[in-house]
């Protein structure tokens, strides 16, 4: 149904690196081998770009998905995954310090997209797939936790406290364009 | 007489569509002569007029009253957050404020999950039953 971007290149692959080569027997043709000299220095590395982009420029089908009611969607921020639909409420464990409140945030990392019968994962979704946004709802923190810290035969208890920061999201809009 | 089920109502979730700032009102309480409110009486002179502009959402009104300065937030849910700002400078001040401005008016509770949500399960609950014969597990 639909073209999977891993998939292809996977086959691709397979296509390629399958080149045998048929054992040395008569020793007398190596005489005549030549050697050409590799345009490549020491410590150079060599990006095979022309292949690539053409398998990236195919941008996968996404149909069956397109047609379903509900959908879900790992988001990633600073590589940690959540879990998310539209209305939910994604919590960061730390005080977002450039966003104000209010904000309208875009997401471009997103490991996966899917319904209740199709999932489309990838390592990172090229987000002309996709748009996510999300509002930032508050800047909170926890409720300060106090933790008494003590030491063998001494009488001495450091109170040690610690009242750490969360950032509020709502998911406006999870849709595929 | 039939039992008449509960009927079920929109729940209002900030965001979705638009959003509304949950802060609408902050008051400043401030001493004339007092010590403790000299860091407040300074942001009142020299910020406040810049930083009312910049939050036209929120109505600043400032009480002047004897004892420590206190500011106080008021939030759309009908509840309050006062903050004793006693002997703090005019950068710690507007920390205190920006604090009143950007919490929702909630009480700070723990967050146990990563994601909090009302919708169902998109991908439904697995059963055991709908798993095709050949290669579901056998006792």
């Amino acid at each position: 149904m639909h073209f999977f971007i891993r998939s292809l290149a996977r086959i691709q692959l397979r296509n390629t690196s399958r080149v045998f080569t048929s054992p040395i027997t008569n020793y007398s043709l190596l005489a005549n081998r030549t050697f050409s000299i590799s345009s490549t220095k020491y410590n150079q590395t060599i990006t095979n770009t022309t292949q690539d982009s053409k398998i990236l420029k195919q941008l996968p089908d996404l149909t069956p998905l397109k047609l379903e009611d509900d959908l879900y969607a790992v988001i990633k921020v600073h590589s940690n995954p959540f879990l998310v639909t539209e209305g939910d409420k994604v919590i960061l464990p730390y005080n977002l310090k450039h966003a104000q409140v209010g904000d309208v945030l875009n997401f471009n990392d997103v490991a996966v997209i899917g319904s209740r019968n199709y999932t489309f994962t990838d390592d990172s979704i090229d987000p002309s797939l996709y748009t996510i946004k999300a509002v930032v709802l508050e800047k909170t923190k926890l409720p300060m936790r106090i933790r008494e810290i003590t030491k063998r035969r001494q009488r001495k208890v450091r109170h040690a406290i610690s009242k750490p920061h969360r950032t509020i999201l709502r998911i406006t809009e999870l849709k595929l364009k | 007489m039939p039992i008449k089920p509960i009927p079920l109502l929109p729940k209002f979730q900030n965001g979705l569509g638009s959003f509304i700032l949950q802060c609408k009102k902050i008051t400043l309480q401030v001493d004339k002569a007092g010590g403790s409110s000299e860091g407040l009486r300074q942001f009142l002179k020299l910020r406040l007029n810049n930083y009312a502009i910049s939050n036209p959402k929120i109505e600043f009104r400032i009480v002047e009253k004897h004892g420590h300065p206190i500011i106080k937030g008021h939030y759309i849910n009908g509840r309050e957050k006062a903050i004793c700002i006693r002997n703090l400078n005019v950068d710690n001040v507007e920390n205190k404020l920006n604090l009143l401005k950007e919490s929702s008016g909630e009480q700070l509770r723990k967050r146990t999950n990563k994601v909090e949500s009302i919708n169902q399960s998109i991908r439904g609950i697995w059963s055991p039953l709908h798993v095709d014969p050949s290669i579901r597990h056998k006792i």
